[in-house]
């Protein structure tokens, strides 16, 4: 009986222990703040660079995290477009350069997805795009210069075949017509 | 005989048999448009099957009737005014019924519309819809101008018994003919521009129906001979179902006395030139793409001279191609059995031919896949038996109320006195009933 008092002691001890590492383990995911800015880039072109910085609450940075950069856009609904993604330095901040497709505001979300020790959040900045991406432009094909006047060349002579066959048609249709009252008014006459 | 007038009994007999058959296509065609695709043979892989077959072979056998009639009139062949109308009727008629395939394939029909609405004027199918309906506004009036002198006797000759209708109608269109020197000559100059430019025309609509094969890129199908290949076979059907047409009306309306084993002899030398020319470019069609063997093509040579599609290939080209020819070539008797003999062959051959170019090039994998598999159902047979059964009923239905040979030609090239009451009964007793 006594050895069942030690196994279940043992036992109980041994969850009480794994319960307290566990707790240990919980309280070491850290809380952390995103912080994320928008500014314009250096070169204009080039459209925005989004900044997030991920700190600890303690105030000390996260580095080598991995921070995924969302658009927020109207596609079928609100939806969350990622831009991309980078990962944070020694300062615990992540940039990326961004430019939009359409102008105006815009959302945008940075997200730190979590690791061990640092829980998951995420930090939100808005942004008045005043710079977009060009439109999208087909490349010129070869001989597209040749192959765009062709249709026209075409379309002349397809023209060309129907004044024709309106040319034999009505044209006959005349002169018959013609021939059949010229030879009437002689009878008359 | 079938004279112009009201019809006789063979004539409603035939009528009735061929409007059955064309019932039965058109009752297949709604059960398709009801239920969908699924009811053909066509699927994911081979997705062009009969219908598009049947649009190229029956454009092809337009094409040939108006060649023919063109090339006799711009060459002034003596012996072709007995045969010229019944060439370019058949080539209005086959014409009517193949332009119609290409809606027929689609699945949603009222799309067609979308070529108009949104034109895209680099794809061939935009062009092809161009080509065609220009080249069926010039058979017409290349139809109807050689008709305006008969139309005119129509209307002199025509008893009360043909109603006051149709000798309206016969007024109107001969468009006062009285046969005076400067209508003539109106007339023969519309005819010869006609006659120049029907040739173009019907080359460029098969070639821009070759074309939409040869741009693809498609093993059996890629191919610079392609639009020439489809132009000599168009011209060789076409021929050969002139022979046909002209050997059945030449028979039933009792035109033996002007049509002649001498009309079925220099078209039998016609089909002859045009069938050694075509077996001239499909050998060189198949021997340069046999010797390169590119990755694309050889699956689909493998399959015809050898796979699944040797048999259809081997019968084209023995029995539809090489032994027609050779019996329209043997000397001797019975020219007109051995044209009609020959030309049923071909148009059997060059039905085939199509087959072999649509269905294998569709059905060879441009993916990983297997390859397609293509058996057409009722539905497409339904439907081609009464495309076909509609050609011989638009012919009779036409020559119904219109002569079936041009008399005016007549007198002007053969210089014949003819006897315009045995060649239409009816004129001169005002119907036959």
């Amino acid at each position: 009986m006594s050895k069942v008092r030690r196994l279940a002691a043992v036992c109980g001890l041994s969850l009480i222990v794994s319960l307290l590492l566990a707790g240990v383990a919980v309280a070491a995911d850290q809380r952390a703040v995103l912080f994320l800015e928008t500014r314009p880039s250096a070169k204009p072109e080039q459209g925005y660079v989004l900044a997030a910085r991920l700190v600890a609450t303690d105030g000390r940075p996260v580095n080598e995290a991995t921070v995924r950069f969302y658009d927020l856009v109207e596609f079928f609904g609100a939806r969350e477009m990622l831009i991309g993604s980078a990962t944070t330095d020694g300062q615990g901040i992540a940039t990326l350069t961004y430019l939009p497709a359409q102008l105006g505001p815009r959302a945008i979300v940075a997200k730190f997805a979590g690791r061990a020790g640092v829980a998951a959040t995420e930090g939100r900045a808005s942004l008045a795009a005043t710079v977009a991406a060009q439109p999208y432009t087909v490349e010129p094909a070869p001989l597209s210069a040749f192959s765009s006047k062709v249709p026209y060349a075409v379309g002349a002579i397809v023209l060309a075949v129907w004044a024709l066959i309106g040319f034999a048609l009505i044209g006959t249709a005349r002169g018959v017509m013609t021939g059949a009252r010229k030879e009437g008014k002689g009878q008359t006459a | 005989m079938w004279p112009i007038g009201r019809g006789d009994r063979k004539f409603w007999i035939a009528v009735v048999v061929l409007s059955a058959m064309v019932a039965a296509g058109f009752y297949a065609y709604i059960y398709q448009l009801q239920r969908g695709l699924w009811v053909t043979g066509l699927n994911q892989k081979v997705s062009w099957g009969f219908y598009i077959i049947n649009c190229v072979f029956f454009i092809g056998i337009s094409y040939g009737g108006a060649m023919t009639s063109a090339i006799l009139r711009l060459t002034n062949a003596k012996w072709r005014a007995p045969l010229t109308r019944l060439a370019e009727a058949t080539a209005v008629a086959a014409l009517l019924v193949g332009a119609v395939y290409p809606i027929i394939d689609l699945g949603r029909p009222d799309r067609a519309l979308h070529l108009l609405l949104y034109p895209q004027v680099g794809s061939p199918i935009v062009w092809d819809l161009v080509a065609v309906s220009t080249y069926l506004v010039a058979s017409f009036v290349f139809l109807y101008l050689p008709l305006i002198p008969d139309l005119a006797m129509c209307r002199d000759t025509l008893g009360p018994s043909a109603g006051r209708v149709r000798r309206t109608i016969y007024r109107v269109l001969a468009l006062g003919w009285r046969g005076e020197p400067r209508q003539e000559r109106s007339l023969a100059r519309g005819i010869g521009i006609m006659a120049v430019l029907i040739i173009p025309l019907a080359v460029s609509v098969h070639s821009v129906l070759a074309w939409l094969f040869a741009v693809t890129a498609r093993g059996g199908w890629h191919s610079t001979i392609f639009a020439p290949l489809f132009v000599l076979a168009a011209m060789l059907s076409g021929v050969a179902a002139v022979i046909l047409v002209v050997a059945a009306l030449r028979k039933v309306y009792g035109l033996q006395e002007f049509i002649t084993a001498k009309h079925f002899r220099y078209l039998s030398y016609l089909l002859i030139a045009l069938g050694v020319g075509y077996l001239y470019f499909m050998v060189s069609e198949y021997l340069t793409e046999a010797y390169v063997l590119e990755r694309s093509t050889t699956p689909v040579l493998e399959a015809i001279f050898e796979g699944v599609y040797a048999p259809a290939f081997w019968v084209f080209t023995v029995g539809g191609l090489v032994l027609p020819l050779v019996v329209a070539a043997l000397p001797g008797r019975f020219a007109i059995a051995r044209a009609c003999t020959g030309s049923a062959l071909i148009i059997g051959g060059m039905w085939l031919k199509r087959f072999l170019i649509v269905v294998p090039g569709m059905a060879e994998p441009v993916m990983p896949w297997d390859w397609g598999r293509y058996a057409p159902t009722w539905v497409e047979v339904t439907i081609t038996i009464g495309s076909a059964a509609a050609i011989p009923l638009l012919l009779i239905v036409f020559f119904r109320f219109f002569p079936a040979m041009s008399v005016h030609e007549m007198e002007e090239v053969e210089g014949a006195e003819l006897r315009r009451t045995s060649m239409v009964p009816a004129f001169a007793g005002g119907g036959d009933e």
